[in-house]
């Protein structure tokens, strides 16, 4: 499941492959599975997450920051942290709170959340539409094809 | 303790070890966004501050202790106010605290598994 997806993307993230394909995939790629999708979804997240790196330069180090604080200070109310705190990966399915606030809120465990949150994207989900004039263009081609091959 | 403070029980456990002369792992767990800088390269700045300081404290103790490098440094998820151990944060300062011990010459001991 998530073990198995992770490590085989990320050896071959980290290798430099161009694409990885079998998100949503489970059963040797028999079943398809929208939850599975969704929880591929998160690892890949932080999959890329981690392809981006450590950005190093003056910023990021924060030098400044650092001296300013001092020792047992803390940079919570920094301005740096919240200019740069959306930069955190920040996953939807995976639950980081403490356990008193996950028995709060259900005990529900990963593949429930992303069964509720895959029905959600099936129910709501509308594709954005094609433009008419591209869609024009497409079924010129095809009406094209169609008549030089006799089909039409 | 981050950032930048070794307190007292921390380094009687370093002096007593070298004392001994038992290897230490010396390790620091510094939240990126909390107790450290939220971009991840200042976030190293202090950790590696911090365990130098320890490394550097068990060989003026006894000069020649085995240290291994260590980290439990990882991000502050600032949504929840928790320490996101399992990140991608994580992910990347393992592999940076890795290539540094290796800088550095010194085993390495780093969350993860």
């Amino acid at each position: 499941m998530g073990h198995e997806k992770t490590f085989t993307a990320l050896t071959a993230a980290l290798a430099g492959t161009s694409f990885v394909y079998g998100a949503g995939m489970t059963e040797s790629g028999v079943t398809f599975d929208p939850a599975q999708l969704v929880m591929d979804d998160e690892w890949i997240g932080m999959i890329r997450h981690f392809l981006g790196g450590i950005r190093v330069d003056a910023e990021t180090i924060a030098g400044a920051d650092i001296a300013a604080v001092g020792p047992f200070g803390d940079f919570l109310s920094l301005s740096s942290t919240y200019a740069h705190m959306r930069e955190q990966s920040q996953p939807r399915l995976m639950d980081r709170r403490v356990r008193e606030e996950w028995a709060a809120d259900g005990s529900t465990d990963m593949y429930t959340r992303a069964r509720v949150k895959a029905c959600e994207i099936l129910e709501s989900h509308r594709p954005p539409e094609i433009d008419a004039e591209v869609k024009a263009q497409m079924r010129a081609i095809v009406d094209r094809v169609d008549q030089e091959r006799g089909k039409a | 303790m981050s950032p930048l403070k070794l307190p007292r029980d921390a380094t009687e456990v370093i002096v007593e070890c070298a004392r001994l002369g038992l290897s230490d792992t010396i390790l620091s767990m510094a939240m990126a966004g909390g107790s450290a800088p939220v971009t991840l390269a200042g976030t190293l700045v202090v950790h590696n501050a911090e365990v130098l300081a320890g490394i550097t404290l068990a060989q003026l103790t006894e000069r020649g202790v085995p240290v291994v490098y260590g980290s439990s440094t990882t991000a502050m998820d600032l949504r929840f106010a928790a320490a996101a151990v399992g990140s991608p944060e994580l992910a990347l300062i393992g592999a940076a605290v890795a290539q540094m011990s290796k800088q550095y010459r010194l085993p390495s001991c780093i969350a993860g598994a």
